[in-house]
């Protein structure tokens, strides 16, 4: 009880000390003016460094040395680390937490644009920049996606996007780079204040935006040109609201944020479907909690339930209506991760192999040893922040949801030892680790309380905060994709491009739009979104097959007739079945120099002399066939 | 002096000129990304807040989150209620549905906060004292470097170029007609040696095509007539025997067979 009364007399002094730097408001009346943004520009100075440290290794990444790797990494620490050791200082003010915190999240946003800065390249984006091309082409929504049917009945970010496009004349990366700019700006700030809402704490805030950043998918996964990008923001925002909705005795001000609530829910709901899931969910639960604590603190509950029916309503009608898709695309997505975890459990199921690629490549040492640190600092820090709210926020029903999406983040950790769980275990990441934040700075602040004169403590927690960052990257990326691919290469005072880009253009070109067009994942992108094409790739109807392996010319004229394609593209990079990877140049290397990175001669070239079948276009790796004659389609130009 | 509907003023100006100047189309396209961006992503949602929150009860940075959360959900449920409309999405309808609910927004704003009386503020003073100006220059500096750096082309080390051949129909008006090209992505100047063949017969040959990087060359090749089966073979002159590229095509797919 007594350590109690301590931690929050201690909590009083320090909101006193944050109020007294709080604003120039205070210092302008103080003989000795106060800086408003405190030491942000020494941080902003030292974080600028690790940017320019990131830039340089994406610059050199294509000679791949133990150098370029280390620029990575310092680049990283340097932005994250004074930021992390600021907000850790209890004499900062509320201005400088919220500069410290946007400048960390813009940085982050920024090494994403470095990473690939010509174009949009990763596969999701790719499937976006379609749907926006079909948008301001057609100048209506719901356009056809032959790759992600599902992702054209969420038209949220492309619509803002071709909206800029439409009226500024900038073209669609540039308008879609400031769309996720924004939209990073928003979920910065959302959470700032959804943290600060709960806590009563801008400190807290500060640390949790921070260890938010941890989150495995914040550095390049929810930075790209993609749904969920957009719309996780706007749900933080909503939560934000609603937060402050709890918390407002004023009539207007309730009243006011639901409009701006219910303006706010059918914009995430056709941005995005599992944000809008997730956003119904957290409603209902916490509208569950409200109900529950209310019998304790006989407190007015804000009308939780009738949002949960309104955004669940709304989501349901929009699914059945419109995105009718999305529940055989989402089925099987769950039901493949859930399936998996059962056969871990029943011992059927392979188990992954934790830290190894795809292609067996296993990460180094520290990678591994890293990884497990940031993990273990989560297990850690959670009992720690659960402990703190359970002493000081157990009725607060916001407190109490986080608290409880932490608990569930640490029950989905158990999905990434399967193949199919780890990517429902990853994509959740971002949602759940919201709470993570929470408890941990929660925790984390309450443990210095007790302590206040320990300054170490801060060192030793802005440098398990670099743990947590850097554990989160290793967990989120492929190591092949961490440093920015080659795409844009000088030579001799002119630019190459891959060719896979060279082979959509030429398509587009020569061929018009929309033809319809099989190809391996990473050549199918392409044509989809800058050759304009329906692309088909993957295990539908057989694709796969018909471009790996032999077979009678019979059954490959009928796999080509029941798709309806005109054009068929043979890539011998194996890479081209990794979206992500496959858009590139490939670095010669020494398994390319023996062929074990290629399909053997006979599957690649399995397509020439057939009859009906005419070999258009070479580039060496790529070959495209016409094979309107087989399938008797006509070309669309 | 300004008064306290100066913003919502304001901001109904910058509309009417972000209106007139887009229909215009009197900017070079820099500006106007630079007046029109900021008129898509605050103008309609700061509106709308102060339509919704008249009184001075939000904070600053609360209000500016809100504006900027309500423009993206005016603008993507603009998207779907222009959908609806026979004109669909495009520069005019934007402008259009846009400004109206800025200037609807802003109306609403100005009315509401004219029965709210005046509450004394002590304006905010912000300080920065010359030598942070320095560093937050000296920063913007390293960012702008940083990104030059990032923008600028790797150099092809451990890449190796390619050469495209490709073979198109030139026409359906043409059908004996076919167009053949090539477009070097080497890393440096190439020397090709490129035959054409009709059913196996040499029908025409360049012995030495010089392409530097990035070049593209192509030709228009009569074929004889009737059904037959062309070929281009691409050959490096430094690898005579190794056919490097390799097209082929049906031309003339309609004659009758002889």
């Amino acid at each position: 009880m007594e350590s109690l009364i301590k931690v929050r007399n201690n909590l009083r002094k320090a909101s006193q000390l944050e109020e007294t730097h709080s604003s120039g408001q205070s210092s302008a009346l103080s003989a000795q003016r106060t800086p408003t943004l405190g030491r942000l520009p020494e941080v902003v100075l030292w974080s600028s460094f690790g940017l320019l440290s990131v830039a340089l290794a994406f610059n050199t990444a294509i000679a791949g040395t133990a150098w370029t790797v280390l620029f990575y990494w310092l680049g990283l620490l340097l932005i994250i680390l004074p930021v992390a050791y600021r907000l850790f200082s209890v004499a900062v003010s509320r201005q400088e937490r919220i500069g410290l915190v946007v400048f960390l999240g813009l940085s982050l946003y920024l090494v994403k644009v470095m990473h690939s800065p010509y174009m949009f390249t990763y596969s999701d984006e790719l499937l976006h920049i379609r749907n926006a091309v079909n948008i301001l082409e057609s100048k209506a929504l719901f356009g056809e996606n032959t790759v992600l049917p599902v992702s054209a009945y969420y038209p949220g970010l492309e619509t803002v996007t071709t909206a800029i496009t439409s009226l500024s004349g900038l073209n669609l990366f540039t308008s879609g780079l400031l769309v996720i700019g924004v939209a990073r700006l928003v979920i910065i700030l959302s959470l700032y204040l959804l943290f600060e809402q709960v806590s009563h704490s801008s400190r807290v805030a500060g640390l949790a935006v921070l260890i938010y950043t941890a989150n495995s998918n914040f550095l390049y996964w929810s930075a790209q040109f993609s749904y969920e990008s957009l719309a996780l923001p706007l749900g933080i925002l909503v939560l934000f609201a609603l937060a402050k909705q709890g918390a407002s005795k004023d009539k207007q001000m309730k009243t006011g944020l639901t409009l701006l609530m219910l303006l706010m829910i059918p914009a995430i709901i056709v941005t995005h479907h599992v944000t809008s899931y997730g956003l119904v969910t957290f409603l209902i639960v916490l509208s569950i909690v409200y109900s529950f604590l209310q019998t304790n603190t006989k407190r007015e509950q804000p009308n939780t339930w009738g949002l949960a029916l309104a955004a669940g309503g709304l989501t349901l009608t929009w699914m059945i209506l419109v995105a009718e898709p999305t529940r055989v695309y989402l089925y099987q997505i769950f039901q493949q991760a859930f399936a998996s975890v059962i056969q871990l459990f029943t011992g059927e199921g392979v188990r992954r192999a934790l830290f190894t690629s795809t292609a067996g490549t296993i990460a180094p040492l520290w990678e591994r040893l890293v990884g497990i640190s940031s993990v273990l600092l989560i297990m850690i820090g959670v009992p720690l922040g659960l402990f703190a709210a359970w002493k000081r926020k157990r009725l607060d029903p916001f407190a109490v949801v986080l608290a409880t999406a932490a608990l569930l983040y640490l029950v989905t950790l158990g999905f990434r030892f399967t193949g199919a769980g780890w990517e429902v275990a990853n994509r959740t990441s971002e949602f759940l680790f919201v709470g993570i934040a929470f408890l941990i700075a929660f925790g984390f602040v309450t443990l210095q309380l007790k302590y206040p004169r320990n300054r170490s403590l801060s060192f030793v927690f802005a440098g398990c905060t670099a743990i947590l960052v850097v554990g989160g990257v290793i967990a989120g990326w492929p190591p092949a994709l961490r440093l920015s691919q080659p795409l844009v290469l000088a030579v001799n005072g002119t630019t190459i491009q891959p060719q896979g880009l060279e082979a959509s253009n030429w398509m587009l070109v020569n061929h018009g739009p929309d033809n319809r067009i099989i190809a391996p994942p990473s050549d199918a992108l392409l044509m989809l979104s800058y050759g304009r094409q329906q692309a088909l790739t993957g295990r539908i109807y057989g694709i796969k097959d018909l471009l790996t392996t032999l077979h009678t010319p019979e059954w490959q004229a009928d796999i080509l007739q029941t798709v309806q394609a005109h054009f068929l593209v043979m890539d011998r990079r194996l890479i081209s079945w990794d979206g992500m990877l496959g858009a590139y140049f490939s670095p010669i290397t020494a398994s390319q120099a023996v062929g074990s990175d290629f399909s053997p001669d006979k599957i690649f070239t399995m397509f020439d002399g057939q009859a009906k079948l005419e070999r258009i276009f070479d580039s060496g790796d790529i070959v495209i066939y016409d094979v309107g004659g087989l399938s008797s389609v006509k070309p669309t130009k | 002096m300004l008064n306290r509907q100066s913003d919502l003023h304001l901001g109904v100006v910058f509309t009417l000129i972000v209106v007139v100047l887009t229909l215009s189309g009197f900017l070079p396209p820099v500006l106007q990304a630079i007046l029109v961006i900021p008129f898509f992503l605050f103008v309609p949602g700061n509106a709308l807040i102060w339509a919704i929150f008249p009184a001075a009860n939000l904070r600053r940075m609360e209000r500016f989150l809100f504006a900027i959360g309500s423009s993206l959900g005016v603008m993507i449920l603009s998207g779907l209620v222009l959908n609806l409309t026979p004109w669909g999405l495009q520069t005019n309808s934007w402008l259009v549905i846009l400004s109206v609910v800025a200037l609807v927004a802003s109306a609403i704003a100005i009315w509401r906060r004219r029965k709210i009386p005046v509450e004394a503020s002590t304006p905010e003073q912000f300080y920065m004292p010359g030598r942070q100006v320095s560093l937050l220059s000296l920063a913007t500096m390293v960012v702008g470097f940083a990104l030059i750096l990032a923008f600028t082309p790797q150099l092809s080390h451990k890449i190796q170029g390619y050469t495209s051949l490709w073979v198109l129909p030139e026409s359906e008006m043409q059908p004996g007609t076919l167009l053949v090209g090539i477009h070097s992505q080497e890393l440096e100047t190439t020397h090709y040696h490129l035959v054409i063949t009709f059913n196996g017969q040499s029908i025409q040959e360049w012995l030495d095509i010089s392409l530097p990087p990035g070049a593209t060359w192509q030709r228009s090749i009569s074929v004889p007539g009737g059904p037959g089966f062309a070929e281009a073979k691409l050959y490096r002159v430094d690898h005579p025997g190794v056919i490097y590229r390799y097209v082929s095509i049906t031309p003339n797919k309609g004659a009758p067979s002889s």
